[in-house]
């Protein structure tokens, strides 16, 4: 009970905050925590039956972790997880905060926790996961990684410390080059060459070296179409439909198989394949919301391969779109990466950076509309109250930033709630 | 009338959308009623007749796969005006001698000041580095800077010189600056403006 003082003292702030701020309340006690008594978060990590999993990697974290998630308790295993939006070393010690008993400890046979790959290794060092995946680097947050062979070997770590085995994404050649000698077991997974050469590719980091040759997966995303993907696994084919379109969400797919093929003692592929059909749509990515009795899609832009492959995939006869990128954004540099396709003027051009935003798509040659840099809730008056589109929906392209705080303007009580 | 800029692996050194000065360049090279012409090149030949070399900025990996392309092109650098940005200014000054130092890393909106034509500009960008002793500056007809992605669209008066210094290299003059640029150029100031917040 040497932790119960300190969790009191945060419990007691985040009633507080509750109480004047509707869902927010979870930053600072989590914080508080982290100086009262640093120790705690290793020692609830450390104190699961079947251990901690981690689930780590440049992109496509949450929507791993929700898949193994829904898998394991469909087989009727107690998880604890944390919420997306709270997978660096603060966050766990806010989730706990939320959660723990004044013992330190939180209910669940396992833990399957999404970690941010900076402190993923941090927090490996000193609670070694018993099985993690690595799904793959991408030239992301450079203004934290400053380049993508540092990220890498924070990921090469991270997969050292497993104790039982780690699962690699065949097809990232960051991740198919690790020196894990000695290290845990590897199972490999992937995409069939002809999915994962479409378009622009998955935007793993190129090497620019010889490609190493590539691992034989042990699941394997075998045919796509649209949401419908079918996986080869060890125990048989598997087909299910994906929360949302995308090969990205495929290989996250087979990443959560292939983990949760390996943690259970009887997999059985009908549950797996129930259980992948029914994940919500995540934290709106694409997700299509009534405000007000308006359809509004969401579509949440975090790092250049998202916002390629989510740009690419707009309609470009779409006529009422909102442009915002936020604080989140702290070097807008690689807005510039991506290729702009064609698109009618945006209407509103939003957030903490929304000037060099509008500096982007002008100098593409798309007008960025009206400019509303520092007033979020005024820009989505401003947007809601625009006549309906004449083709599809409104459609809000914005960082996650701007959706916390669109969410948070809308009532919505936390970030990845689905209804308000 | 046609302008050439000739960028060296443009494709492997645009970490942080550096490519997309080039962008800028030729955006108000049109405004002001000339056409520019990019062309990628890796080995020295490529670029030759350009007006300009550009040298973006890259991972570890991508300049490492490039090492010895660059070692033949530091030969020619000196003979042509040159903008070369992030890591690939840091290259390129070492390629010229120029003595820099190490200290903490810097990562955040940062102001530099580089005289142009006489009378001191700021230069408005992102760094990320821990190289002392270049921030934004000419060596030669080089001109470094620490600043990656597209500094150019923040600070539109050192792409205007660019262009200018280009165009005396032809010996021709700047009409002046057109009203379809204003638009972009009061975005740039508002964006300068924001980074330093």
């Amino acid at each position: 009970m040497r932790y119960a003082p300190a969790l009191l003292l945060a419990r007691l702030l985040r009633w507080g905050i509750r109480r004047v701020r509707t869902g927010g309340g979870s930053a600072l006690p989590g914080l508080l925590l982290a100086r009262l008594a640093p120790g705690i978060l290793y020692r609830t990590l450390g104190s699961f039956d079947q251990g901690l999993i981690v689930i780590t990697g440049s992109a496509g974290k949450s929507t791993t972790t929700k898949m193994l998630v829904g898998i394991l308790r469909a087989h009727g295993i107690s998880v604890f997880t944390n919420p997306s939006t709270a997978n660096i070393l603060q966050g766990f010690y806010s989730t706990i905060v939320a959660e723990a008993s004044l013992s330190g400890r939180v209910q669940g046979q396992i833990a399957v926790l999404e970690m941010d790959e900076g402190h993923a290794a941090e927090l490996v060092a000193k609670v070694k996961p018993r099985q993690s995946v690595i799904l793959n680097v991408v030239e992301d947050q450079l203004d934290r990684f400053v380049d993508p062979a540092f990220v890498a070997e924070k990921l090469r770590r991270v997969a050292a410390a497993t104790t039982e085995r780690v699962h690699l994404n065949a097809d990232d050649q960051n991740l198919v080059a690790f020196d894990l000698a000695n290290g845990p077991a590897i199972s490999w997974f992937g995409l069939v060459d002809a999915i994962g050469a479409a378009g622009r590719g998955l935007g793993y980091a190129p090497t620019y070296r010889d490609p190493v040759e590539r691992p034989h997966p042990s699941v394997e995303v075998t045919a796509l179409e649209g949401k419908n993907a079918k996986l080869k696994t060890p125990l048989g084919d598997i087909y299910f439909d994906l929360p949302s379109r995308g090969a990205h969400f495929a290989v996250d797919a087979a990443a959560a198989v292939s983990l949760s093929l390996s943690l259970l003692e009887r997999p059985d592929l009908k549950i797996i394949a129930k259980s992948m059909n029914e994940i919500p749509p995540v934290f709106a990515r694409g997700e299509v919301v009534q405000i007000d009795g308006q359809s509004v899609e969401l579509v949440l832009v975090q790092n250049p391969a998202s916002m390629q492959l989510n740009l690419d995939a707009l309609d470009p006869k779409l006529d009422c779109i909102y442009f915002g990128i936020g604080r989140d954004v702290h070097d807008p540099s690689w807005l510039w990466t991506v290729e702009l396709p064609k698109l009618n003027p945006i209407a509103i051009t939003a957030g903490y950076n929304a000037n060099e935003a509008a500096l982007y798509l002008e100098y593409n040659g798309v007008s960025a509309g009206e400019i509303i840099p520092d007033d979020i809730p005024l820009s989505v008056t401003k947007f809601l109250e625009l006549p309906s589109p004449r083709h599809g929906v409104k459609t809000m392209v914005i960082s996650a930033d701007v959706m916390r705080r669109v969410r948070r303007h809308l009532g919505y009580e936390t970030p990845e709630a689905a209804r308000r | 009338m046609r302008l050439k800029v000739a960028t060296f692996f443009g494709s492997r050194l645009n970490l942080n959308g550096d490519q997309a000065n080039l962008q800028v360049l030729q955006t108000r090279a049109r405004a002001y009623g000339f056409e520019l012409e990019v062309n990628n090149f890796e080995l020295p030949e490529g670029a030759s007749g350009a007006d300009l070399i550009f040298i973006g900025h890259g991972s570890i990996a991508a300049w490492q796969s490039i090492k010895e392309e660059f070692l033949a092109l530091e030969g020619v650098l000196e003979n042509h005006l040159v903008l070369a940005i992030g890591s690939g200014a840091e290259r390129v000054a070492q390629a010229l001698g120029t003595e820099t130092t190490r200290g903490e890393r810097v990562s955040k909106f940062v102001e530099h000041q580089i005289s142009l034509a006489g009378k001191t500009q700021n230069v408005v960008g992102y760094e990320n580095s821990e190289t002392r002793g270049i921030d934004t500056r000419f060596v030669g007809k080089c001109l470094l800077t620490l600043l990656h992605g597209p500094v150019l669209a923040k600070n539109p008066d050192l792409a205007d010189f660019l262009l200018g210094e280009m165009l005396k290299q032809k010996e021709l003059e700047f009409e002046p600056k057109p009203q379809s640029l204003f638009r972009l150029d009061q975005l740039a100031e508002a964006a300068r403006s924001d980074a330093l917040r």
